[in-house]
This record gives structure tokens, sequence and C-alpha cells, in this order.
């Protein structure tokens, strides 16, 4: 079978599998993974067990039991490169379900839809790329190289029993390259991501009865204090890489497009989120604790520490409130030249009809993860539609289209060397 | 002295030990509201009770929250005076900057320790057994005496003294309350700011944090609100020339017994976010977020100008609505009550203290006897550390306390009202 004859067999038996791949979405979406908690051993069953019943060869990695990862290989016919998949189980947590039209938890297949808290983040990618694993195993014995599929936990928190587990500990999962299905755009292909701060800031005072106010400075208004204060990481000066600014001018308008007016502005600059507050006990006593949870984004060019600087100079000059940082990433990308953008370029075209804009992304991914192991890697995936929003979906047809190039853009890598 | 107010401080001499022992317990059988649970509290009074024969009733909407009454009548007739305690305490709070056990009802240095040991178990165990000892005089006494211990008072809930004047109005309204709150012996209060609680709650979209563009965030527009609501703090307010007057002349022991800044508190508006919370998940733009607010009242504001000025500010900020939670009026009774004058005398006889009648700055179940135009006074211990780390009561302060206020109780009676 020569190369083309592979990839119109490729997309018919994408095209003859779609219920079962609209049914396995749906199932997946069923088996509640929110994170925190983030227990997903459920979820995994699902994959363990369509990885088993086609006899594929299949092992769970779990430093922590109820956070299992995925890890699945092919050897080809033949020696190639080592392309690796990388989709997550766990999903965002839903605290607002009377908001929804559907059961966040339904998997509801409607509208040409399926609806669901995390389907859109990433479990639709985290399917597609289990079946494009599938459909390349039946060609196993004509493809060179070797392909990875790795389905992790821990993504939405951080990672650190998830991906960054498995890179630091299984060798076997970095791979020449790595093709993620994070959800985005089908006329993106994501080769670097904004970088990421998250601190807390801890404000304490002694405290006492609400009444009393002259006893004790409030925890909750020197935090407010400082929450506005913090306003001004929005708009801090940002240096960025030519090539890069260049690339996302370019795409400007596609951005705001798909990630809505604003997005194409964003990417481009520090961005604050307070995440998380929690300050008080009761509302007559006035609060002795106050804590801000903040989730500060980093250009493409920037550091974290940058950021870090600002935060520490307003936090320094309250009394009573301190910094700590809880992680932080900074900026990561991959050279936008790799042939596998040039091979989900492709893809895409074939497939969409239109050729994608090589970008870099709002969300972080745990792409970084291996970026940061020298590993390039790309992110390719459906419309973020609703994602952490009520409401969450995937559009049926859109998502075929996306496992359609994604699967074509991993069966086009394993042969590229080859073929050259 | 007379015979009865001698064997009336004997009494309370006999039963110090016993009266140490009754708060310890009290503190131990933990009561924090919420939730609220206050039967094992108030199983420590009624065994009091019940062990000198007294005969009470335990009344409310809610068995977890149980009301104690107990009323007797004097051998011939005179005024009705009502004593009132609370058994619910705040939650416990900063457990671990506590140096005994919050619920531990520690006897130590000299001082009774543990969560309510001051708000106000002290003084609900000095009532009950004050009402213990006046039984066991009845026959020589005139008037009417009432006991009411209640619960849901930390939360001015609908299941403690409000039920009790809505339901057992006539038993428990009187002609004069004396309550036991903590404040401070050198003062008796006639009043207090009245709390406004007033929970906001702002929604938006949101959406991921990364995305922040997508939705404006319910937490920075909280935050943003809570800076604007500081305007509350600089109303203009006109006070009655009476508590004006006492505010003047208490000024010092104010600031003395509350910390400086405590009377100049008194005269205007406070505002305090009791609480503050939004958002799941620090890499989620939270699309809620609420505050629950306290502000107080001083005299002459009325509830509805300060909700005006509230609905105001929260209207700058479309996602942003809000709800009255509980709202009074501010009252005081009269600072020149015979009950005002009986404490002092008997603060000076007892104690050598000078007591000045002032206003309080917490809430006490007091207002509702108030707002029903019952003249409605608070003598109690200092107020140590209450809602804070390492709460006490300190014993010998609390025993002189136990004796004004059953001296003060027994002259009401007998229509004693010399100075």
């Amino acid at each position: 079978m020569r190369f083309r004859d592979e990839r119109a067999q490729l997309v018919a038996w994408i095209d003859a599998e779609r219920d079962d791949l609209v049914s396995f979405l749906s199932h997946l979406v069923r088996t509640a993974s929110p994170n925190p908690p983030g227990d997903t051993r459920e979820a995994a069953a699902v994959l363990e067990e369509w990885l088993r019943c086609r006899a594929l060869p299949v092992r769970l990695v779990a430093p922590r039991a109820e956070m299992p990862n995925l890890v699945a290989s092919l050897e080809g016919a033949k020696p190639g490169r080592h392309l690796v998949l990388n989709g997550h189980l766990d999903v965002f947590p839903c605290d607002d379900t009377d908001r929804w039209t559907h059961p966040p938890w339904g998997g509801d297949v409607a509208d040409g839809r399926v609806w669901g808290r995390g389907v859109s983040d990433m479990k639709n990618g985290t399917a597609a790329l289990l079946f494009a694993f599938g459909w390349l195993s039946r060609l196993a014995d004509r493809l060179p190289g070797r392909l990875t599929y790795t389905a992790v936990s821990d993504e939405e928190t951080g990672g650190t029993w998830g991906a960054r587990y498995l890179v630091d500990h299984c060798p076997d999962v970095l791979g020449d390259c790595l093709l993620s299905a994070e959800p985005g755009a089908p006329s993106t292909i994501r080769f670097g991501e904004k970088g990421i701060l998250r601190a807390a800031i801890i404000v304490e005072t002694p405290g006492c009865h609400g009444a009393y106010t002259h006893k004790s400075p409030s925890a909750t208004r020197i935090a407010a204090r400082i929450a506005a204060e913090l306003a001004v990481i929005d708009d801090l000066p940002v240096a960025m890489d030519g090539a890069v600014e260049q690339a996302l001018n370019e795409a400007a308008a596609e951005i705001d497009r798909i990630h809505l007016e604003g997005a194409a502005s964003a990417i481009k600059r520090f961005t604050l989120n307070i995440g998380v507050v929690r300050g008080g006990v009761k509302v007559n006593m006035l609060p002795g604790v106050c804590r801000l949870e903040c989730d500060i984004r980093v250009p493409v060019g920037e550091t974290a520490e940058k950021a870090l600087a600002c935060m520490r100079e307003i936090v320094s000059a309250h009394k009573g409130a301190r910094l700590e940082v809880m992680g932080f990433t900074d900026p990561n990308w991959s050279d936008p030249g790799h042939e596998m953008v040039g091979h989900l370029s492709q893809a895409c075209t074939e497939t969409f009809g239109f050729r994608p804009f090589a970008i870099t992304s709002l969300g972080a991914t745990d792409a970084r993860i291996w970026r940061a192991k020298g590993v390039p890697a790309f992110t390719y995936g459906t419309t973020a539609t609703n994602v952490a929003m009520p409401d969450e979906h995937t559009d049926i047809a859109e998502w075929l289209g996306v496992v359609k190039t994604l699967t074509l853009a991993a069966h086009a890598y394993l042969h590229a060397e080859a073929r050259s | 002295m007379t015979d009865l107010r001698r064997r009336l401080l004997s009494m309370v001499d006999a039963e110090r030990d016993a009266l140490i022992d009754l708060l310890s317990r009290l503190v131990q059988a933990r009561s924090p509201n919420p939730p609220g649970d206050t039967r094992a509290a108030a199983a420590v009074l009624t065994d009091w009770l019940a062990a000198r024969n007294v005969s009470y009733r335990v009344v409310g909407p809610d068995a977890t929250m149980p009301n104690l009454l107990a009323s007797f009548q004097g051998a011939r007739p005179g005024p009705h005076l009502v004593l009132n305690g609370h058994i619910d305490t705040f939650p416990a709070v900063a457990a671990s900057q506590w140096t005994r056990d919050p619920f531990g009802g520690e006897v130590a240095d000299g001082a009774i320790w543990g969560t309510g040991s001051s708000d106000m178990k002290q003084g609900t165990a000095a009532l009950v057994a004050i009402y213990a000892w006046l039984h066991a005089l009845h026959a020589e006494l005139g008037g009417r005496l009432t006991l009411t211990a209640v619960s849901d008072e930390e939360r001015f809930g609908p299941n403690g003294a409000r039920y009790l004047l809505e339901q057992h109005a006539d038993e428990v309204l009187g002609d004069c309350l004396l309550n036991a709150e903590p404040g401070a012996p050198t003062t008796v209060r006639f009043a207090e700011k009245s709390p406004l609680w007033i929970a906001i709650e702002v929604e938006t979209v949101g959406c991921h944090g990364a995305y922040p563009h997508k939705s404006p965030s319910a937490t920075r527009i909280a935050a943003a609100l809570i800076e604007d609501l500081s305007e509350i703090e600089r109303m203009d307010v006109a006070l009655p020339p009476a508590v004006s007057r006492a505010l003047t002349q208490g000024a010092a022991e104010i600031d003395r017994i509350h910390l400086s800044g405590a009377a100049a508190n008194m005269g205007r508006v406070t505002l305090n976010i009791g609480t503050w919370n939004g958002g799941s998940l620090v890499n989620m733009l939270p699309g809620r977020c609420t505050i629950e607010v306290d502000i107080r009242l001083p005299w002459g504001l009325h509830s509805r100008d300060l909700i005006a000025k509230v609905e105001a500010i929260v209207a700058r900020h479309p996602a942003a609505r809000m709800r009255v939670l509980s709202s009074q009026e501010p009252a005081w009774s009269d600072p020149d009550h015979p009950m005002v004058r009986l404490i002092r005398r008997n603060a000076r006889e007892v104690c050598g203290l000078e007591v000045r009648p002032i206003p309080s700055l917490a809430g006490t179940d007091a207002r509702l006897w108030r707002q029903r135009r019952i003249a409605a006074f608070t003598y109690g211990t200092t107020a140590t550390n209450v809602a804070m780390a390492d709460e006490h009561t300190d014993i010998a302060e609390w025993m002189g306390v136990i004796k004004i206020q059953a001296l003060s109780s027994l002259d009401y009676l007998m229509g004693d009202t010399r100075t």
C-alpha cells in the first residue's frame, strides 16, 4: 500500500467509525474526573479497556493510585522516529451546575454536539489521539519508527503526578516529537505557550469581633486593596521575540475570532486572574486571615520573575501580607518551522480546505513539560468551546476534521524520514 | 446593708467554687454557632437549677437550640425584672494561636479559659446562679423575676431571644431587662450600635484563567466594591444629645477598656467585610464571588439611610447584587434609669468601682427589649479576647460582678432606688 493509499484508508476508517467515536466520547464525559479532587481511575479504566479489547499493549504508571497515567506503545516495521501523542484524563471541576442547560456529567449528544464538563478540555482530544493510535496500529506492519500514546492525570492542577512524573521517570515517553490535542481551534497550530506564575497572597492580622474595627486591621480589606493594586500587572511592559510577534500579528484577526475579541491583545501581554479568594469565617467577625490565589500568564519573551518582582513590591508594602509562590513556568516554544507544523498544516488543508496559522497559545498545556526536556512539542485541537464555563461542548463535525488532521499528521511524521 | 442583701452575698461566697466549676463545665459543653447546637451547654445549666429544686421550661422552635425560661412571683407586687444571657458562642477561631485548649474550660492563673468563657458563658452562668439564689429567697421578695437563657444569639437568629419575645412576650418583656454580656465592670451599657448585615453577590460568566478577556472577574469586581464601600465610614452622623453626652463623659473609659479608637468608633458608622469568598481553582477565572458585610450604625441614623447608600455603591457594579440579611434600628435606654443607679451604687459599695453609663459597640439581645421600649441594660465582666485566641474570664473580677448583678437585681425587685 502506498503512502497515499494509507491516508485514504485512515480517512475511510475514521468516517466508518464516526458513531463509535461519538459514543466513546459521550461515555468518557459521563465518567466524571474533575480535578480537584483529580481521581481519574474510572476514566483511565475506560481507555485501558478500549486498548485491551484491541489487543494493544498498555501499562499504567500511577505514583498516586487515584491519578493513574496510561502509556501504550507500538513499534513500526522498521527503524524511524518516535512520535508521542499526549492527552489528559482530568477535567476542570464544575461548581455551577445550575447554569448548564445540559447536565455537566451527562455526555448528551444533541444538536450535532457532545455536551459536558471536560468534553472540550480535553476529553475530545484524548479520545481522538486514542483512536488515532488504534488506526495507526492497524498499519504497524508498514510504518517506520515508534508511536507512543500517553493519557495523563493531574494536568489541571499542574502535572506533578501526571506528565511531569511520566517524563521524569519513564524516558520512553519522551520521543522525538510530541503531538498534543488540547483544544484551541482547527485554524491554529500552537508551537508555544504563555508562561504561568501562580502565587498566593496571605494576609494575616489579629482579627477580632466585627463591632470593634479599631482593634485589628482587617485581613479582607487589606487583601481587597492588594487585589486592586495588582491590576498594574495587566499593563507591565513586554519585550517579545520579533518572529513570534510577527506570527501573532499575522494571526491577530483569527485569534480574536476563535478566542473572542481581546484574545490577540491578551496573548501578547501579562494577564492577572485572581482565581480564589478565601477570607473570614462569619459576617460579624473581623477576619484575621484572607488568602488570594493569583494566576498570572506571562507572554512569550518575558519571564515569570518580572511579574513576581512586581507582586513582591506590592505585597511588601502591606503589613501582615506575605507572598507564597505556588509554582511558575516561563513561556516556552518550539521552532515554528519544525516539520510537524508542516504535516499538520498539510493535513488540515486536505481535511478542512484552509491553511492554519502557527501561533502561541494563551493557556498552558502539558506540552511545556516535553519542551522543557528539549522535545519539540505541538498542539492541535478543536475549538475551545466553553472551557471552564457552563455548557462546555464539542462540535462533532469539527471534531471529526480534527481527528483526521491529527491522524494524518502523525502518519506523515512517521513516514517522513523514509520518504525524504 | 439589709439582712436580705447580706444573706445573698454569703450565698455567692459559699458557692464560689461551684460557680467556677459551673463555668468550666459550660465551656467544655461546646456550643459554637454556627452550627448553634446548644443542647449540651443547656443541660449544664438545667442540671444546676434542678439540683436546687428550681423549676424551668425549655422552649423554642428548634430542638437543637433550646431556650431556658423560668419565672417566679415574689410575696408582694412589684416590678418585673428579666435576666437574659445566651448559651451559644462564636465558632472557635485561630486554633493554632491558642495557648490553651479552646474547649478545655481550663482553670489556671486565676482565670477560666476557652471559647465563650467571656462571651458570654460567664454572664449566663452568673444569671442562672443569681436566679436560683433569689428563688430561694422568693418568700421575702417583691415583684417578679424571670430568667431567659437563650440560643441563637451569635447569628441574631430567629430561634432564641427573638422567638421568646414573639411567642412568650407576656412572660419575658417585664419592666426592665438585665443582660450580662461582657464589656467592663466599670461601665453599664444603656445602648448599642445596630448591626446591618448585607450579602453582596457578584456574578459574571467566568472562564478559564488564561482567557481573562472572555469574562469580567467576579473576584476583581468584588475587590473594587470593597474599596468603594469604605465611603460609608465617612457618613455624617448627628448623635442624640443624651447619647452624645454619655459618649463624651465616658470617652476616656471607653478607650481604656476597648483600646484606643473605640470612643471614636462608637459615634460613627463602621464597616467590617466579615467574609469574602470567590472561585474554586486558581486557574479558573471566577464567575461568582460573595461578600458579607457587617455595618454598625450609631444612634441618629436609620438603617434605610445606610441601605440606600450601599445600594448606590453596589449599583456602580452591574454584575453585583445585594441582599439585606438583617437590619435593625439603633435604640437606647435612659442612662439615668433606676437600674443604672443601682448598679453604680452597688459597684461602689462592693468593689469600689466607679461605673459610667456608655453605649456598647457590640450587639446583644438587649436591643430586642429596647426596640420594644423596655429599659434594657448590660453589665458584665471585661470582654477578654472575645472572638480571639485565649478567650478567658478573670475569676476575681467575675465574682465581684456577680455580686453587683445579684444585689442590683434584689434591690430592683425590692423597689429600692436609693443611690
